[in-house]
């Protein structure tokens, strides 16, 4: 028995020991970017009734079909995630559609798409397979599907938190590929604003957000001593979910004389920080958030969260910002309207931005060729400028890819309230001069297209 | 260094108490029903659940929403826990009954989610605290040492808790009877003890312990959720195990003395390092597998006083073995047939998506095959095949991508580095065998899970690696028929691999020491060797199949593939359906992959869309499957060999009765005057 075994072995050994992987003389997969067409030069509004036959998936003489991928089920954060994000695309359609749609096509959310947290992978292959829709929206907590989607070509617009949107040239998230770990002026400024010059900084020891301390550690090892502060305990080894509690850190926090805590968590992860620091008598302390956008929590939680700061990904609904796409998810979306309502919203302008550049006898290799050709993709001035001949790529280490603009637009809780903090309405973004080494004032800014 | 201490103390107490209300109510169920309950955290969250929906969703007053979560819901699920399953599971082996367990700690959360649609919200929704929340603070010993309401609830009622169990299994009848009927059940009714009540009355009084657990600790986390109180059973039971089970006193300690211990850990360790990176979040996984391990009493230690649930009958024969020839031959000719059917529509009908879930389904067969080794051949049950074979997907990967080897070698190296590690971690704990083995690779998972699949030189860091697919000379397998071709290659090599073992000495040793390890060394078979190589060899296969997994994905979705609850969910797949043999495995894995999109997502739909006009079903659930599955793995105890093999056993016997009767009317007819 022993000896058939081995002799097996060394069979398949000998066998395995003259083999390769496959692939390896090919390129990595993705998608092709053709040759550009620059985005909205070849089309004025009178054109989009232009109606000509198309032969591409999911795509018919009255309808341009899309399919969604998000998360309902099993969602480990217990926000509405899914249905939040397709009512955002729902609601765009409609209010395109109202104005006649694109190529004299409607566009249809036709199949939307429980990924339950764990069949991600499946759910795209499924969407691949059954090769019906032209394109598909994603809103979800894994994304292990990212590689099927970029394979098939298929033009993919989402809720970009995942590091694979990164590399992947038909993935087009709401923010350009996501940066683990870059050094950043925002918070550094924040700190300066508010008056600290202690700060904490405080991640899960999960990859993403352990790398987001470290990388808000750098920026205050770099611009520290411009904002007057410094970070004087830092820890990115937490338990997910703060399920030990954060007891120890907190005390350590105190002793140090800590007056402001950035932190790389979820929002219930920030509410137990924000109990520890009201048990251990820092309630007072200011906590910068990065995913607390969420009105009703907020209010809930009101006194936990007094005067905190809260970065969206996206003009926070507290600007009265102008603009025609912001005025338009006001009056097609419900009150109930979340972050992630916004975020499907600006996916699905990026899918029509696209159909709309790549011109009436689009297809799927045109759309993201036209996209790819995008340089100041802002959702109509909803989010910093995305420049996608360069932002599919992780800018971890190579400036060259960063976005040319250091952008943020910030509110401040009051009252249980998001309220305008440091910008104004009409510009809602606070900019900071890239080629400045040190940290500059930023200007308050809009992206709205002008006219 | 002694202010951190008093420090961690006073921080490391609360915590500690969550513990020991788990502790407590594990060791209770233990000492009062003689189950190893893994299904104490879904209890517990049934019991959350209710009091969230009641409270929170509905607006109910908290005491009454409380009250009915702990005094009705939870007694009452304790009780037809009872009368429907552990009464019938008095004689069962400690290893039927744990398996029971795991297949309620599947089910039961998600038939709740699905009673009372259950779902999670942020915690604005979490289920809060019964006296106000933790924005109460007192500060009895100073400013630095703050406590909450909630905490010195918690703690209060561990205390009375403690004391009144204590009490009662000290000082009370009923606590003498109760422990007197986990000892014997038919000795205690012959000294006039009603065994059915006085077990019913003490699996609804650990359910209850169990439901107070959940409300108690629901604010804990922020939101209601059955993952989270599975990790506190697991640190719980850490803490149990100090008391070996049985000692409230020794469990309560235990439980204190982890809370304090982890506390000061954070408080010590350097941060940002991979130290408290690692040993932070794993500290009761680590104490649960060193303490199994090393705590001599519970080395030998019999948790079943029936000593007939010792001896385990050898298994019967499997129902192939035992049909007459012409039904052998009628059944393989049915199974070509369909086996041709099937290479037909692989090769030539199917869409990409059925290749691919074909794909997963051998891959996840292989893995299967290491559990049939595990479980079916030597009897132990390992909960941590899912982490070997994440040690195999990684490696694979990590050899490919970051070595530039070939990835079939990788695949065999990866499964070589699991069936090392598999081969280690046996060699202290097949001593221990039965519950505390599955404990400790429990322990071993969840480290893996904290620990191991975190490091960004085994997953490849943020951006994650693709694993490729192999290429043999010219043959290239990037195409998915021609990889599916591949697994069905290596599936029947690893298939063979078990046929061997299961038919040579290793086999042989390891049935006769799953009949009676006494009676086996008593004929001079030593369980070290045996074991220690079928350990070694079910981690080898799941490490290899963990491989092809990952080719066959081309990448290692470690989250959705290999998780520890991933991991269990194997375990009741495999012993659901058939653990004992190569198409049980096979079977599982079918089940595992395509039960959910081919059965609940389309066949069933169909079916109901087609013979009545009046409901539209889209698709089913998926909550059915885990909830199917789980429900099927408390047959493990009557049906050891899988419901499709027993269904087979019986379907094989009606036809071969009908056979012979057939036979027999003509002779009857020609005796006939």
């Amino acid at each position: 028995m022993r000896n058939r075994l081995a002799a097996g072995i060394v069979v398949s050994s000998l066998v395995v020991a003259a083999c390769g992987n496959s692939g390896e003389e090919a390129k990595p997969t993705s998608a092709p970017t053709g040759a550009p067409t620059a985005p909205g030069e070849t089309t004025t509004t009178a054109d989009l009734s232009t109606n000509n036959p198309v032969d591409e998936t999911g795509v018919s003489d009255t309808e341009i079909k899309f399919t969604s991928i998000a998360t309902i089920q099993n969602n480990v954060l217990g926000t509405d995630i899914g249905n939040a994000f397709n009512d955002g695309i729902d609601a765009y359609f409609e209010y395109r559609n109202s104005e006649g749609g694109i190529w004299g096509r409607d566009l249809v959310l036709a199949k939307k798409r429980d990924d339950q947290l764990g069949l991600n992978q499946q759910e795209a292959q499924a969407m691949v397979a059954e090769d019906d829709s032209f394109g598909a929206f994603v809103a979800t907590l894994q994304f292990t599907g990212a590689d099927d989607l970029n394979d098939a070509g298929v033009p993919t617009f989402g809720w970009n938190i995942h590091p694979q949107f990164a590399g992947r040239n038909s993935l087009y998230g709401h923010l350009g590929a996501l940066c683990f770990g870059c050094v950043g002026k925002a918070t550094p400024h924040l700190a300066r604003t508010i008056g600290a010059t202690k700060v904490g900084v405080l991640g899960y020891g999960v990859e993403n957000s352990a790398k987001c301390v470290d990388g808000l550690v750098a920026s205050f090892e770099q611009y520290g001593a411009d904002a007057g502060a410094e970070v004087v305990f830092s820890d990115n080894t937490l338990a997910f979910g703060l399920s030990g509690g954060v007891a120890p850190q907190v005390s350590t926090m105190k002793e140090a004389g800590v007056d402001m805590v950035a932190a790389c968590m979820d929002l219930n992860g920030m509410k137990t920080l924000a109990e520890e620091l009201d048990k251990q008598g820092m309630g007072d302390v200011v906590m910068t958030h990065p995913n607390t956008y969420s009105q009703t929590f907020v209010a809930e939680n009101a006194a936990l969260f007094e005067g905190d700061i809260v970065v969206p990904q996206f003009v926070p609904f507290e600007y009265a910002a102008s603009g025609d796409l912001r005025d338009a998810f006001f009056q097609y979306t419900d009150d109930d309207r979340s972050e992630l309502t916004m975020i499907g919203w600006i996916a699905a302008d990026i899918a029509y931005s696209g159909l709309r550049s790549a011109g009436p006898d689009f297809d799927r290799a045109k759309v993201i060729a036209a996209l790819n050709a995008t340089t100041d993709y802002s959702a109509g001035g909803l989010v910093v400028p995305i420049d996608w001949t360069k932002q599919h790529n992780d800018p971890t280490g190579d400036e060259s890819v960063r976005s040319s603009h250091e952008c943020f637009s910030p509110v401040r809780v009051a009252d249980g309230k998001f309220v305008p903090y440091e910008a104004t309405s009409d510009a809602p973004f606070l900019c900071f001069d890239r080629e400045s080494a040190g940290l500059d004032e930023p200007v308050a800014t809009s992206f709205v297209p002008e006219g | 260094m002694l202010e951190d201490f008093i420090r961690s103390v006073f921080q490391g107490v609360p915590v500690g108490a969550v513990y020991a209300l788990i502790a407590l109510g594990f060791t209770l169920t233990y000492k009062t029903a003689g189950v190893f309950n893994l299904a104490f955290g879904a209890q517990a969250f049934v019991a959350a659940a209710v009091h969230w929906e009641l409270h929170v969703h509905n607006g109910w007053n908290v005491a009454v929403s409380a009250a009915i979560a702990v005094l009705v819901v939870s007694p009452a699920l304790g009780v037809a826990l009872d009368f429907v399953l552990f009464r019938h599971l008095r004689a069962a082996s400690s290893g039927a009954r744990l398996v029971t367990t795991i297949g309620l700690l599947v089910a039961i959360p998600n038939i709740t989610k699905l009673v009372l649609r259950f779902t999670r919200h942020p915690s604005t929704g979490g289920a809060r605290g019964l006296f106000s929340g933790p924005d109460v603070v007192y500060r009895p010993f100073g400013d630095a040492y703050p406590i909450t309401r909630d905490e010195l609830v918690q703690l209060g009622v561990v205390v009375v808790a403690g004391l009144a169990l204590g009490a009662m299994f000290r000082f009370t009848h009923l606590g003498l009877r109760m422990r007197a009927v986990v000892e014997s059940p038919r000795l205690a009714e012959l000294g006039g003890v009603n065994s059915a009540r006085v077990g019913s009355f003490a699996w609804a009084l650990s359910s209850a312990f169990a439901g107070l657990a959940g409300v108690l600790i629901a604010p804990t986390y922020q939101n209601v959720d059955a993952a989270n109180f599975f990790e506190l059973v697991i640190a719980g039971i850490a803490a149990a195990a100090f008391g070996s089970l049985v000692s409230l006193p020794r469990a309560f300690a235990g439980a204190l003395g982890l809370g304090v211990a982890s506390t000061y850990l954070a408080t010590v360790l350097p941060t940002n390092s991979v130290l408290a990176r690692g040993l932070k979040p794993s500290l009761p996984f680590v104490v649960l597998f060193v303490w199994v391990v090393i705590a001599p009493g519970l080395r030998g230690q019999r948790d079943v006083a029936d000593p007939l649930s010792g001896v385990a009958p050898p298994p019967p024969a499997s129902a192939a073995d035992e049909r007459s020839r012409s039904l052998t031959i009628a059944t393989r000719g049915f199974w070509s047939v369909v086996g041709v059917i099937v290479a037909w529509a692989v090769f030539f009908a199917i869409n990409d998506f059925w290749l691919k879930r074909i794909q997963v389904l051998l891959a996840v067969g292989v893995i299967f095959l290491s559990i049939t080794v595990m479980t079916g051949i030597a009897g132990q049950i390992s909960l941590c095949q899912a982490a070997f074979a994440a040690i195999g997907a990684f490696a694979t990967t990590q050899l490919a991508v970051e070595q530039g080897m070939s990835v079939l070698v990788g695949m065999l190296l990866g499964g070589l580095v699991s069936a090392l590690v598999g081969g280690l971690l046996a060699m202290p704990l097949v001593r221990i065998g039965g519950v505390w083995l599955a404990l400790a690779t429990l322990g071993f998972a969840l480290f893996f899970h904290s620990v191991i699949a975190q490091l960004a030189v085994v997953n490849g860091g943020v951006s994650k690696p693709r694993t490729p697919r192999p290429l043999i000379g010219s043959i290239d397998f990037a195409a998915d028929r021609a990889f599916i071709v591949l697994e069905l290659v290596v599936f029947a090599i690893a298939a063979t691999i078990v046929v061997l073992v299961r038919g040579g000495t290793t086999g042989r040793f390891l049935a006769a020491l799953r009949g009676s390890e006494v009676a086996a060394a008593s004929i001079g078979i030593g369980q070290w060797r045996s074991r220690v190589t079928a350990f070694a060899l079910s981690a080898g296969l799941a490490g290899l199949g963990g491989g092809l997994l990952a080719s066959a994905q081309q990448s290692v979705n470690y989250d959705v593939s290999f998780s520890p609850q991933v991991g269990l969910f194997f375990v009741v797949v495999v012993v659901t359906l058939g653990s004992r043999s190569i198409e049980g495995a096979l079977q599982a894995a079918f089940g595992f992959v395509l039960f959910q999109p081919l059965i609940l997502e389309r066949a069933l739909p169909w079916v109901i869309n087609h013979i009545q006009p009046f409901l539209h079903v889209n698709a089913i659930s998926g909550l059915f499957r885990d909830i199917l599955f789980g429900l099927g793995a408390l047959t493990f105890a009557k049906h050891p060999e899988g419901i499709l093999e027993f269904q087979k056993r019986r379907s094989l016997n009606r036809i071969q009765r009908s056979i012979d009767r057939r036979k027999q009317q003509p002779t009857e007819a020609g005796s006939t005057p």
